[in-house]
């Protein structure tokens, strides 16, 4: 296989100027990949700051109601900052920190990446830029606020259709200008070679704290193993554990939006074509003269026309099987967990819910499902109370 | 077969080569196509024509603007070569844009309906060395244009000449384009190393923004890229009443600035 590619995904396909920055960046990673020292001080800081080992949770009133498998959840929403998103911050950051890198830049949709960047360098003694779509800024006041008490400084992205893919669009281009001194801290299993590989390694915690924790728990590998996908990082992090075992099917859910039909969605694998954005080939959502197309999910972390080039190739390979759920089944997933669990999921783990909703009541009592709650709800309490209100109406 | 280096080594000869960047369909068909025909008529010695594309993350806010502003009036990249294939310029077209726009519109498509309109190169803003053989379905066809930076360390340098066909595009500092800060001396040692090993021409662009800069880089190199700067007067004068003229006075600026260089 040729560097950086899962197969015929990946790459690097970038402006020169990031190509030096990014040789850096991969000698810098390959060096501390193989420290051992590095990855103790990472694991200190997950054990001691964090809050890992996330627990592994067996949901049974929520079994019990589906009257099929039994289903256990990984709990990356007790994770500090309350996603998984922070495992991948703190790596990078450290990373960076050990490259003589000064400054940091993060990209952030909903801003659950934003306030994780803004948190490891906060401990870290970092400056930390996060660039944020105009949009999102308005619909996520109350992250911006988080990230400035952390020290962060917010910059509104006003160009194009100012969400995500334009504040990605925004950071690589001041990476362009401050490749010296700055280190891009890209949030998903997105971009270009290292990123996508990198960020799975920092993330893969997921799946080896899972791995242990089912096999203990069950003495056996879970039957199905479920996480949404949008740059698909947790995804990759939970899956990255399985991968070698066969029989355990995994299945990452896509952001259906209003549905697949209507074209307001953001299911880039179930109906994008392969092109290049941000750095790596892929599957992505676009019209037929490669622009880039706008995309729709209630919940903003899966908001993103792009998908991490590894999910394509296991898309592809059939190692994994990727589908869709819609806006109003993640909605309903999100309430029949908080009212069965006492778990409020943030809305983009509520699509690994909504699927698990449909397979499990048709499956036997011994069959097990292990779904990637990747992090917490409470950001999303307001999206939902308008979208009942507007039903209700 | 190298068909845009042939020509532009012919016109070297001459004097310092200038090239300037147009965004296709900037402020409007019409007037773009009109532009292009006052650049030919002012000496200028190719013209980089830019394909829009939605997320164009080498490009600066003025380049991004023209590009946002030609695709809300509904240029595609097939527009391009359907409009400009009406024309006959004497000077060759040279196409840049993003890897997806080629990809998706077929490599081996796009060089053949782009080089019967009037094409010679094709330069892709996000293509780097190692994304070279996703362009092989133009070979022969258009000469592909590959960018070295003043980030790129010499060898590197050297490499990219080695392979690069048409010219070598270096940018001239680190940024976006018409928002990089000139690097004059990592220009001067980029050049001067590629030079001794590699008979290519070398053309800075990003962030060229004066005839007199122009001259004074001009004066190490084989000439300049001009975009931004150019783009940025059209945006600032475009329904003035000597608009054209002043257009044209702008690219006779930098054409005798090369001269002197």
């Amino acid at each position: 296989m040729k560097k950086g590619f899962f197969g015929e995904f990946g790459g690097q396909f970038v402006p020169e100027t990031l190509m030096h920055p990014l040789e850096e960046l991969e000698e810098a990673y390959e060096y501390y990949r193989n420290d051992p020292s590095f990855w103790m001080e990472l694991e200190l800081y997950f054990k001691t700051y964090a809050g890992r080992p996330t627990p592994l949770t067996y949901a049974a009133r929520l079994s019990e109601e589906l009257g099929g498998a039994r289903v256990y959840l990984k709990r990356e929403d007790l994770n500090h900052t309350g996603s998984h998103k922070l495992n991948n911050t703190l790596g990078q950051v450290l990373l960076a920190k050990k490259m003589g890198k000064k400054r940091i830049i993060a990209e952030t949709g909903a801003g659950q990446h934003g306030v994780a960047a803004a948190t490891a360098c906060a401990l870290l003694g970092l400056s930390c830029q996060v660039y944020m779509g105009a949009v999102d800024v308005e619909r996520q006041k109350l992250n911006v606020f988080r990230m400035q008490i952390l020290g962060a400084e917010v910059i509104p992205v006003y160009s194009g259709s100012q969400t995500l893919k334009d504040a990605i669009n925004e950071a690589l281009r001041d990476w362009v200008r401050n490749v010296d001194t700055t280190h891009y801290v890209i949030g998903s299993v997105v971009g270009p070679h290292p990123y996508p590989a990198m960020v799975r390694d920092f993330q893969s915690v997921i799946g080896r704290e899972a791995k242990e924790q089912f096999l203990e728990r069950e003495g056996r590998l879970p039957d199905y193993v479920i996480a949404c996908v949008g740059g698909g990082s947790n995804a990759m992090g939970i899956f990255s554990a399985f991968l070698p075992h066969k029989e355990v099917k995994l299945i990452g859910v896509e952001a259906g939006g209003l549905g697949l039909e209507t074209g307001k969605h953001a299911a880039s694998i179930g109906r994008g074509r392969k092109g290049v954005l941000h750095g790596s080939m892929s599957f992505i959502l676009q019209d037929e003269f490669g622009q880039i197309q706008e995309t729709h999910s209630i919940a903003a972390g899966l908001d993103y026309p792009g998908v991490g080039p590894e999910h394509s190739f296991l898309a592809v390979t059939g190692r994994a099987q990727y589908v869709a759920v819609t806006d109003k089944e993640a909605q309903e997933a999100f309430c029949l967990l908080a009212r069965t669990e006492g778990i409020i999921p943030a809305l983009e783990s509520a699509h690994a819910i909504a699927y698990a909703l449909k397979i499990a009541p048709s499956l036997p009592r011994e069959a097990t499902i292990l779904i990637c709650l990747s992090g917490r709800g409470d950001k999303d309490v307001g999206v939902v109370m308008e979208s009942l209100v507007r039903e209700e109406k | 077969m190298d068909p845009l280096r042939d020509v532009l080594l012919e016109r070297r000869k001459k004097h310092k080569l200038f090239i300037p960047y147009l965004t296709f369909g900037y402020p409007d068909v019409v007037s773009f196509c009109e532009l292009l025909r006052i650049c030919e008529e002012e000496g200028a010695d190719a013209i980089e024509v830019g394909i829009p594309h939605s997320d164009p993350v080498a490009d600066g806010p003025v380049i991004q603007t023209t590009s946002f502003v030609a695709l809300k009036q509904g240029v595609t990249p097939r527009t391009v070569p359907e409009v400009l294939s009406r024309f006959h310029f004497s000077i060759p077209l040279i196409a840049m844009t993003y890897g997806n726009i080629v990809l998706q519109y077929g490599v081996g498509k796009f060089a053949k309906d782009y080089r019967e309109a009037g094409f010679l190169g094709l330069i892709v803003a996000d293509f780097p060395l190692e994304a070279w053989e996703f362009l092989e379905g133009a070979r022969g066809v258009l000469s592909r244009v590959l960018l070295a930076s003043v980030t790129s360390p010499l060898e590197r340098v050297r490499r990219i000449a080695e392979r690069a066909e048409g010219f070598v595009y270096l940018v001239s500092g680190k940024g976006v384009t018409g928002k990089a800060e000139v690097d004059f001396q990592a220009i001067v040692e980029r050049v001067t190393y590629v030079k001794h090993y590699v008979p290519a021409l070398v053309l800075p662009g990003f962030g060229i923004h004066s005839p007199d800069q122009a001259e004074y880089i001009a004066a190490c190199t084989d000439g300049v890229i001009v975009g931004s700067a150019l783009l940025e007067y059209i945006i600032e004068h475009r329904g003035e009443k000597d608009f054209v003229r002043g257009f044209a006075d702008l690219i006779q600026a930098y054409r005798e600035a090369l001269d002197r260089a």
